[in-house]
């Protein structure tokens, strides 16, 4: 059965009109708005989601080196996680007046740089010796 | 961090669900306050103080 209701047809019944919101046409109940302390259990269970996926994410990389076989999919899902989580951190950190957002940002870009840098020597070596 | 939660809702003769619902909060995020299980935001601790008519030191107890 829908749990859909239509305002209109049960106006008689319907006492609190601003718990309902309309969407595609129909009348909807809204979701219940979290306290505190059911924020704080929904905070809490996402970080223990968090670490599973990234320790599952991790494993499948592992695994992957050792079997060979292809690991860019938990390679980008992993990398991309953890930028924006790096990024996200910053953005508050400065939002909190907490200035070290600065000196992170710094470091982050120094060993990205060198990253790509030495990425791009050890190509350009083994294209040099002819290994490529 | 101990509180005396209980002890003044109960003076004033309220139930759990009351003081929930004049704070804006679940009747079980009280029943776990009082039960030290979990500690509210200062925002919370500041409302329910001023509900008890006493004060956020008074009410909270911290523990070595």
């Amino acid at each position: 059965m829908s749990r859909t209701l239509d305002i209109k047809k049960n106006k008689g019944y319907i006492k609190n009109v601003k718990n309902f919101c309309h969407f595609g046409g129909k009348t909807m109940r809204k979701k219940k708005e979290l306290d505190e302390m059911e924020q704080t259990i929904l905070v809490k269970s996402r970080m223990c989601a968090y670490k599973f996926m990234i320790i599952v994410l991790s494993l499948w990389v592992v695994i992957g080196l050792f079997l060979k076989f292809s690991i860019a999919l938990p390679g980008y899902v992993l990398l991309g996680e953890l930028f924006v989580q790096f990024a996200t951190e910053q953005i508050y950190k400065r939002n909190m007046e907490d200035e070290r957002w600065k000196h992170n940002s710094i470091v982050f870009v120094l060993v990205t740089v060198v990253t790509i840098f030495v990425a791009f020597f050890i190509t350009v070596a083994c294209i040099g010796t002819g290994e490529m | 961090m101990k509180n005396g939660i209980r002890e003044l809702r109960k003076l004033k003769g309220m139930r759990q669900e009351d003081l929930a619902k004049a704070l804006g909060v679940a009747r079980q995020t009280i029943n776990a306050i009082e039960n030290n299980k979990y500690n509210p935001t200062l925002e919370l601790a500041m409302k329910l103080a001023k509900f008890l008519n006493t004060t956020v030191e008074e009410l909270f107890i911290l523990e070595d």
